[in-house]
């Protein structure tokens, strides 16, 4: 499914609260043409309305992700615990101030203050007033760039609020059919017809597995992009994220960082398309792939997505392992 | 050394303690991976009796530390697949 209109909402929301405070604090830098960050961030008023304008957007944000799952499942059948991991993301991305202090701050240190010289200046003109100008509109682009990409986090929640709802929705109908006794798989499902769908997404196309089965391991081995639908760098933010110009062909070599280290079905990244299916054992064609072993490959993401006691416990074990692996085959030898 | 991107196979050398290099090679690998969150690479097969068919299999879009990471594991051999180059001992 693409973006839903929960999605738009949530950006002209959160774009809407944020803009407010950016013309807000424009005004008030202008008018103080000599006042520092620190002085403009001290301020009271300044520090109610970005307070103020971050509380709107984390309420209308988290209000959509809300909607979003629980127009997907019932309310009394919900994970709190997949629905609190979202909405602490959100609590993150809305929850700092000091992020847009950091902001500001380096916005208005890229106006640097020009006073009147005498014989430099022209006569007539008021350098500390156009630079007071400058450094408002820095300053409210700066806010409105943040509100932007905090925005389009938010969608992003959004959107895997509702993909998550939507996936535990058909894993809870198809654990129902196995409580009744009957065979059932999960089966993965990519709009493959549509150019954009992704090289990670068209590879999980028709994966078959069983309910409590992840789909992370149908994600891995050695990536063969050729195979891909070519992608190219359109935007000024793509040649940012991909660190190529525009017009060079995009490389995914590695899949999207799971969320949360778990693949129990889709979304696969946000605004994915693709969706969950139930396929009951021994029909038709289900079994189309279910038949292909896990490709036993880890990649470095999934490796950073281990919860950090549970890798300092593994690799502990490992150690360990290797250590008495090491003696025997040193005794070995020496017996030979 | 293998350079650039592209695959890099790790081979046994020799049988004796090749569970050991093996097993060293993926540890090391993993805490590669996880201290360098820049890079980004796959590796495995992580079944055994698959990694003694195949070796160690590294693919990615940067290589040079990879195999500089396995520089100095008893046993191994490296081959670059991409450069079609004869194995190389990395001992």
């Amino acid at each position: 499914m693409a973006e839903s209109e929960l999605g738009a909402q949530v950006a002209e929301a959160v774009s809407a609260a944020l803009g407010s405070a950016a013309a807000y604090l424009s005004l008030v830098t202008q008018t103080n043409p000599l006042g520092s960050a620190s002085q403009l961030l001290a301020r009271p008023d300044v520090g109610a309305v970005l307070t103020e304008a971050l509380d709107e957007a984390r309420a209308a944000a988290g209000d959509a992700v809300r909607q979003g799952w629980y127009a997907q499942v019932p309310a009394l059948a919900g994970e709190p615990a997949q629905l609190d991991r979202l909405l602490d993301d959100i609590g993150r991305v809305f929850g700092n101030v000091g992020h847009l202090h950091a902001v500001i701050r380096r916005a208005h240190a890229s106006v640097p203050p020009r006073p009147f010289v005498p014989g430099v200046s022209e006569p007539g003109t008021a350098p500390v007033m156009q630079a007071s100008a400058e450094r408002a509109e820095a300053v409210r682009w700066a806010l409105l760039d943040w509100s932007r990409q905090a925005a389009l986090r938010a969608r992003m929640t959004v959107s895997t609020a509702e993909g998550a709802a939507r996936t535990l929705a058909v894993l809870q109908a198809a654990r129902g059919l196995r409580d009744r006794g009957e065979l059932v798989l999960k089966r993965w499902r990519a709009h493959v017809e549509y150019e954009s769908c992704c090289f990670w997404c068209r590879r999980l196309d028709g994966v078959t597995i069983g309910l409590r089965d992840s789909f992370a391991p149908h994600l891995g081995g050695p990536a063969r992009m050729p195979q891909a639908v070519p992608r190219h760098v359109r935007t000024l933010a793509g040649e940012r994220k991909f660190g190529r110009p525009a017009g060079a062909r995009i490389l995914y070599t590695q899949p999207p960082r799971l969320y949360h280290g778990d693949l129990q079905g889709p979304l696969l990244h946000p605004f994915c398309r693709c969706w969950l299916e139930i396929a009951r054992r021994g029909g038709g064609q289900e079994q189309r792939r279910a038949a292909r072993p896990p490709a036993g490959f880890l990649s470095a993401s999934e490796v950073r997505a281990v919860p950090e006691d549970r890798y300092q416990a593994d690799m502990a074990f490992l150690q360990a392992a290797m250590h008495e692996l090491n003696l025997v085959l040193r005794r070995l030898a020496e017996g030979m | 050394m293998t350079s650039g991107k592209g695959v890099l196979v790790v081979t046994r050398r020799w049988f004796a303690d090749s569970s050991v290099s093996y097993a060293l090679a993926a540890i090391r690998l993993i805490e590669y991976a996880r201290a360098h969150k820049e890079q980004h690479f796959e590796f495995g097969p992580m079944d055994a009796e698959a990694m003694r068919e195949s070796g160690l299999t590294v693919s990615g879009p940067d290589l040079d530390g990879i195999a500089e990471l396995l520089d100095g594991i008893p046993g191994l051999v490296e081959q670059n697949i991409n450069g079609g180059e004869a194995p190389v001992p990395i001992t």
